[in-house]
């Protein structure tokens, strides 16, 4: 049986802590202290339009003992939107550069892959930037992805506290750039660091 | 009549049930009863189009500039009302019926009518075509229109359903794209609350953490007939103005039907711009006109002038001028519509004259003594921003001062302070700090403070992936065109990922940007942009020939580009 929190996940008998937290924006410090559980990997992003970045492990990934999932969440400012993971320029726009918001893995324990993203459908915010509307697909509010990974056949029979030190956590970087009606912040990067530590 | 607009205080008599309302419920009944002021009687019929009795319906007073409730009847079930108000003002009247599109009038209330009569019909929401795109907002998105909207999903059965997380015992919802221009209640709903706009929304008991709301398409009523307010005595003085007020909202709905098709899916920013421009306010002017040549009370005829001049249309000069040559300075018709005052002064395009009038008005005796301030207010905030969009500093920082010390907490100093501080680096009036940037276009060149000096020039902070900035462009490109030869240029300064992005933009694109352009290496992380506080895009500055800052961001941005260049060369000459 697999047991889920927040902060870490069993799975046969490895814990997957999974939480990182950066935060951005007027309101961080709140909502930023408000979501923290592992303070030493929080960051904080000033000013991107996106108040809140976290991940989180969960071991319900289907019936492959092999794979776990993490949930990448963003959580936008008041007013805030990015570009969805596939942009879709509306004709008016038809000369822009999208910047999709985007995650890949930036370093990771040998063997351990990013199977599949699964992105929520973006939502139509309408925008009118100084002239007339403008009806943008875009992600909004909170926006999290889900990340399907594997894991190599001796990190998933490893337990023990010596392999505490030994496994580096899983990185992931994470890319958005975000605008309301009058400004755009410019894209940013941030990465979210997602230890794989073992039950002992 | 005129100067009867005294401090407001309402006595709301109630006929049958009160309204239970989404908004400050206590607006409604409780207030206190003023002695002085007299009593004006209204009543009159609110059925449907068709004659027939609404088996909910309301009739609402309501302040017409920020539509407050001040009081709610709910009408008899033959369709009867009364209201009894003892103050004097402007305000709205709103019909409303639980399944009909609310209809609204002008209320003047002179004092001077002990009782006014009304006839009110309402006809059904006209039905778009299926299948819908039905939406749901409500508690959850705090009734945006523009986003965190429930899409209804389409049951085998033909219904549409969503489930809605509720924090609470119950749910107010209103249905998006289902009715044209207008966001409508749920049909069988458990009650309704009204919407402080002429609708209802739904209210939804939630047994659990969600509401499931469903939806028969067929029990959407389909829309008959024209909805319409008339005056027993229409050439009284309420029936006069409420006639003008009727013609004048269907004026602004055919502005905004007019800027929907503006927008309308495939226009080109360019198209959609000449569209916008497109419109000819003059069908508006002459409407108003034709009120204006019978009326001939001055302070009904001040009134129609500031109310016109403070809808949200597109307003002419010629329209703009008329009224600061009618309308006296101490006119209490501007109280009524202070936006109409902004919009004035600036639609006029007559800077002297628009100054001349907002400093009159700012001397009158009448308006000193007045506790509410929003007139002197938003006079002495479009001189503050006259200066700041035309690089009077001297003016910009007594205008300021004045505006957040004496004016503190009016709308007009909050926008003062957001606009302008002065102790901020790069404002008007102060000399940009010194900077130097490689040209994009030409290896061997660069630009600086001291190396532009001699020429009127926009630092542009930009970028490829900014959608505000790219439609800034046709404004830009005009701008340009129109002002180069007297010595303006544009420095854009890109924030893109790579140069290459801005040279594919301006050879493929419709844009060339025929001007000076550098690359900023590392963006809004850059020391460039740290000197020059640039945190976001698009932002510009105006620096003078001497390295002054004449302008900055908002007075750059749209249409307002054209104006401050234009205010700029002029004053030059």
């Amino acid at each position: 049986m697999h047991r889920v929190t927040w902060n870490h996940v069993t799975y046969r008998g490895v814990v997957l802590s999974c939480l990182a937290l950066l935060c951005a924006g007027a309101s961080a410090p709140d909502a930023c202290a408000q979501g923290v559980r592992g303070g030493a990997d929080s960051v904080r992003v000033q000013l991107a339009g996106v108040e809140r970045l976290s991940s989180a492990g969960s071991a319900d990934a289907g019936s492959r003992e092999d794979l776990f999932e993490v949930s990448v969440a963003i959580v936008h400012a008041r007013n805030f939107h990015s570009w969805p993971d596939e942009p879709v320029v509306p004709p008016e726009l038809e000369v822009l550069n999208p910047i999709a918001t985007s995650i890949r893995v930036a370093s990771a324990p040998a063997g351990v892959e990013v199977e599949v993203i699964e992105w929520p459908e973006p939502v139509v915010v309408t925008v009118r930037y100084t002239s007339e509307p403008l009806e943008l697909l875009s992600f909004v509010d909170t926006t999290v992805a889900r990340l399907r990974i594997s894991l190599p056949e001796d990190l998933v029979d490893i337990s023990g506290a010596a392999a505490q030190a030994e496994v580096k956590p899983l990185e992931l970087q994470v890319q958005f750039q975000s605008c309301d009606e009058e400004y755009c912040y410019p894209p940013r990067r941030e990465t979210l660091s997602v230890p794989l530590a073992l039950d002992p | 009549m005129a100067g009867l607009f005294i401090a407001l205080s309402l006595l709301a008599t109630s006929v049958g049930n009160a309204l239970r309302m989404p908004t400050d419920a206590s607006a409604s009944i409780g207030l206190p009863v003023t002695l002085e002021a007299p009593v004006t009687e209204l009543s009159g019929r609110l059925v449907a189009a068709d004659g027939r009795p609404i088996a909910v319906s309301h009739v609402h007073l309501q302040g017409y500039v920020d539509g407050a409730i001040l009081a709610s009847v709910r009408v008899g079930p033959d369709g009867g009302w009364t209201l009894a108000a003892d103050t004097t003002g402007l305000f709205l009247l709103w019909f409303s019926g639980v399944g009909y599109r609310g209809e609204r009038v002008g209320l003047l209330l002179s004092g001077e009518e002990p009782a006014i009569e009304l006839e009110a019909r309402l006809a059904r929401h006209e039905i778009l075509p299926r299948p819908w795109q039905a939406e749901l907002i409500g508690d959850f998105n705090e009734f945006r229109t523009d986003q965190g909207g429930i899409f209804l999903r389409s049951r085998t059965d033909g219904s549409l359903a969503a489930e809605v997380a509720s924090g609470s015992d119950s749910i107010a919802v209103q249905l998006k794209g289902v009715a044209v221009a207008a966001e409508i209640e749920l049909p069988d709903a458990d009650r309704y609350v009204y919407d402080g706009a002429g609708g209802y929304r739904g209210v939804i008991d939630a047994a659990g953490p969600f509401a499931a709301i469903a939806l028969d398409p067929g029990r959407i009523p389909a829309g008959d007939g024209i909805g319409e307010v008339t005056f027993t005595d229409p050439d009284s003085e309420s029936g006069r103005f409420g006639r003008f007020s009727r013609d004048l909202f269907a004026r602004v709905d055919a502005y905004f039907a007019h800027r929907a098709r503006s927008s309308a899916a495939g226009a080109t920013l360019t198209q959609m711009r000449a569209i916008y421009e497109e419109y000819d306010p003059a069908p508006d002017a002459a409407m108003l006109a034709s009120y204006l040549a019978v009326e001939a009370d001055p302070f009904v005829r001040d009134l129609m002038l500031t109310t016109y001049m403070g809808a949200p249309i597109k307003t002419d000069r010629t329209t703009a001028r008329k009224a600061l040559d009618e309308i006296p300075p101490g006119s209490r018709a501007w109280r009524a519509q202070p936006r109409g005052l902004s919009e004035a002064l600036s639609a006029s395009a007559d800077p002297d004259r628009a100054h001349e009038y907002a400093l009159a008005l700012l001397a009158e005796p009448a308006w000193r003594s007045e506790q509410d301030a929003s007139v002197r207010s938003t006079a002495l905030g479009w001189l503050m921003e006259d200066a700041l969009g035309s690089g009077r500093p001297n003016e910009l920082a007594a205008y300021h001062a004045w505006l957040t010390g004496e004016y503190a907490g009016t709308r007009a100093a909050e926008r003062a302070a957001a606009l302008y501080a002065p102790d901020r680096k790069i404002q008007p009036g102060n000399r940009i700090p010194d900077f130097s940037v490689r040209s994009m276009d030409d290896a061997g060149a660069s630009w600086s403070r001291d190396g532009l000096e001699g020429q009127v020039v926009m630092l542009d902070f930009w970028a490829t992936w900014c959608g505000p900035c790219i439609t800034e462009m046709p404004y830009l490109h005009a701008a340009y065109e129109d002002w180069r030869d007297a010595g303006f240029t544009i420095l854009s300064l890109s924030f893109d990922l790579a140069p290459e992005d801005v040279e594919n933009f301006r050879a493929e694109g419709d844009w060339p940007m025929p001007w000076l352009h550098t690359y900023v290496e590392d963006g809004a992380d850059s020391d460039l942009a740290k000197e020059l506080d640039v945190v976001n895009i698009p932002r510009a500055i105006l620096i003078g020939r001497d390295g002054t800052i004449l302008a900055t961001n908002e007075a750059l941005r749209g249409e307002k580009l054209e104006l401050t260049l234009a205010r700029v060369f002029e004053r030059e000459n």
